[in-house]
């Protein structure tokens, strides 16, 4: 559907979905969505409900959309599960983060990735490795965190949401899903989340995230989705696209 | 005990390094890794001291120490094994039910074999391991894949197999003859019984499967979060299926244990009502019905400080009866002092609160 970037459209994207529709019972969550997600930063915007979060779940794996496919570099693919998602190259920040409380940050961060070593035939977690990985991992991040052996339990929305960031970059995958990866971050952090994404999308790996903040989106995305009650309302150009532009694609016309 | 409690607030609330990274400063790591669980294992044990101390004092005369101490882990090696079983399915997240009633089925299967295959021993050994196995994977898959709840399910199959047991055995004891079981059931080596060695292997392979090998920690990471732990892309209903296979197994384990201290298929006496005991120790262990939360060692400690409490109990002469009111008033106090939410911290902090609030408000009534 789109227009996508100049030298990147002879190019087959890497992620794309081709006439999604999904419901809920009444509720048309998305609506014929067709998308695609090449190298560098998409953004993705729209009002609370638009169906953003449900778009992502589709590429998680986590929802199976009622009609339409997705395509890895252009094949079809079934993603059932999360864990089909993941081994596809697709990792996701979840909106509700999706951590296990009872276990420490490094545990999280590795959580179904554990880092292990054979002992006589015997698979065994490598916590002490776990723990120096995610300690590395949470200093690119860039957050104040306690020590990655602590709990998940005892940390506040925003490191919670830096260990669910940490996770999602950390194993170099094909595309990057994040939902709203900076909702629960003060100004400080959010500018250094927002940094690490950036130099993720100049590194040229594909990242998708979901945001409410729409000058912010507006100056770092390289590409724009704007959804509305369960449709793609526009692709505007980052560049050449102004805030009332914007929101009056999300809510329809401003006159 | 009342240290416990002490501890474990003051474990809820761990000073966070600001900013750091690093995993300097070793006394910080120290009370770190002194988890929860490791201080209600301190706590057992040092119950456990304390309870002997206190038959070992009112039954003065009697020798407590020495042989009872023996008897205290003879009597608890069969609930220790099902309560490892049941630990692991706690951890998980669920919760069995069955086990009592399960091993009492092993007995009959046990029984069975043995009369009908001209005391094949080996073979009734098999069988009795893979009835209790395969009930497990009944629970398992009833749970896992149909997703109906724990509770309702191995209530379910505890009348099943119940059921089943007294249909083989026509309700009758049946006598299984066997030296060799009857040797391990009551016999000893170095005055150790031989049902405290297969307790010790038992506890041995579940303790490190639980807390080194990748299977053990994902078992924990799916009692913590199934949701979570299946969107990381981790088989949440296989290991669902697993523990209770391995609940199963080990209340097999027990029900074989159970033939050859008794030289006879039990339906019901003996196997039936282990299942609350052993919960009862596990939950004394420090492992919550919430999941992701335990340990194995845990629920050990809490099977011999139970058999320590029936056995001082009968040994002081009290009447068998108010062994149970201890059993239970000790869960609650146990439950209390492990405060598991930190609910009476938050108590605290708001009956002080309203005390302020209080004072403040009477200051102002004077004031003119
Ligand atoms: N599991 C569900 N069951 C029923 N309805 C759902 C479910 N998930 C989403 N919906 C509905 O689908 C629509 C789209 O939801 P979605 O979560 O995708 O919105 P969103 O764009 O992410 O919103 P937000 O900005 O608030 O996160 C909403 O109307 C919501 O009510
Ligand atoms: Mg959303």
């Amino acid at each position: 559907m789109s227009a996508p970037a100049s030298q990147a459209s002879v190019t087959v994207a890497r992620l794309a979905a081709s006439h999604l529709s999904k419901r809920y019972g009444h509720v048309a969550a998305l609506n014929d969505v067709s998308v695609e997600f090449r190298p560098g930063l998409t953004g993705i915007i729209g009002d609370n409900g638009a169906g953003k979060s449900t778009l992502l779940k589709i590429f998680s794996g986590v929802e199976v959309p009622d009609e339409g496919a997705v395509l890895i570099d252009g094949e079809p693919v079934l993603l059932d599960s999360a864990r089909v998602a993941r081994r596809a190259g697709i990792e996701s920040l979840y909106q509700d983060l999706a951590l296990v409380e009872t276990m420490s940050i490094a545990h999280n961060i590795f959580l179904g990735r554990e880092l292990t070593r054979r002992v006589a035939g015997l698979c065994l977690v490598d916590r002490r490795k776990m723990r120096q990985a995610a300690d590395e991992a949470l200093r690119k991040v860039r957050i104040a965190m306690p020590p990655s052996r602590t709990g998940v339990r005892q940390l506040s929305g925003g490191q919670r949401q830096a260990v669910a960031l940490a996770r999602a970059m950390r194993f170099g995958a094909r595309v990057v899903l994040l939902d709203e990866p900076t909702a629960a971050l003060g100004p400080r952090e959010t500018a250094a989340v927002l940094g690490i994404v950036r130099d993720m999308a100049d590194r040229g790996e594909t990242v998708v995230m979901v945001g409410h903040n729409l000058p912010q989106m507006l100056e770092l995305a390289d590409n724009l989705l704007v959804m509305r009650a369960g449709r793609v309302v526009a692709t505007p150009d980052p560049r050449a696209t102004t805030l009332r532009d914007l929101t009056e694609f999300m809510v329809g016309s401003l006159d | 005990m009342s240290t416990l409690a002490e501890m474990g607030t003051e474990n809820g609330g761990i000073a966070v390094e600001g900013g750091q990274t690093s995993t300097s400063g070793t006394s910080r790591r120290l009370t770190n890794t002194l988890s929860r669980d490791v201080l209600i294992d301190f706590a057992l044990i040092a119950a456990l001291g304390l309870l002997m101390v206190i038959f070992g004092v009112a039954s003065s005369g009697k020798e407590f120490l020495g042989s009872n101490i023996v008897a205290i882990f003879d009597s608890g090696a069969i609930l220790g094994v099902v309560a490892v079983g049941e630990v692991i399915v706690m951890i998980a997240g669920a919760l069995d039910i069955s086990v009592g009633s399960n091993a009492g089925l092993v007995t009959a299967a046990v029984s069975e074999v043995m009369v009908h295959q001209r005391n094949n021993l080996p073979l009734a050994i098999v069988a009795g391991l893979l009835v209790g196995a395969l009930a497990g994977a009944v629970n398992g898959f009833a749970v896992a894949y149909l997703r109906i709840n724990a509770v309702i399910a191995t209530l379910a199959t505890y009348s099943a197999f119940l059921g089943a047991a007294l249909l083989v055995t026509n309700g009758n004891q049946v006598g299984v003859v066997s030296n060799f079981l009857a040797t391990l059931g009551t016999g000893s080596v170095a005055s150790i019984p031989y049902l405290v060695f297969i307790l010790i292997v038992v506890v041995a392979i579940a303790m490190f499967a639980m807390r080194s090998t990748l299977a053990g920690h994902r078992v924990y990471a799916v009692g913590g979060s199934p949701t979570a732990s299946r969107l990381a892309g981790i088989r949440v209903q296989r290991y669902l299926l697993a523990v209770f296979v391995v609940s199963g197994l080990c209340a097999a384990v027990a029900g074989v244990m159970l033939v050859g201290q008794t030289g006879t298929a039990q339906p019901t006496e003996g196997s039936v009502g282990l299942e609350l005991t052993a919960i009862t120790a596990v939950l004394l262990g420090g492992t919550g019905l919430t999941g992701g939360t335990g340990s194995v060692l845990g629920a050990v400690l809490g099977v011999l400080v139970l058999s320590t409490l029936d056995n001082g109990l009968l040994l002081i002469g009290v009447p068998s009866f108010w062994q149970e009111v201890a059993t239970g008033g000790l869960l609650l106090v146990a439950v209390l002092l492990q405060d598991v939410g930190g609910h009476r911290a938050r108590w605290r902090a708001v009956r002080a609160a309203r005390r302020r609030a209080a004072r403040s408000s009477a200051a102002m009534a004077v004031r003119p």
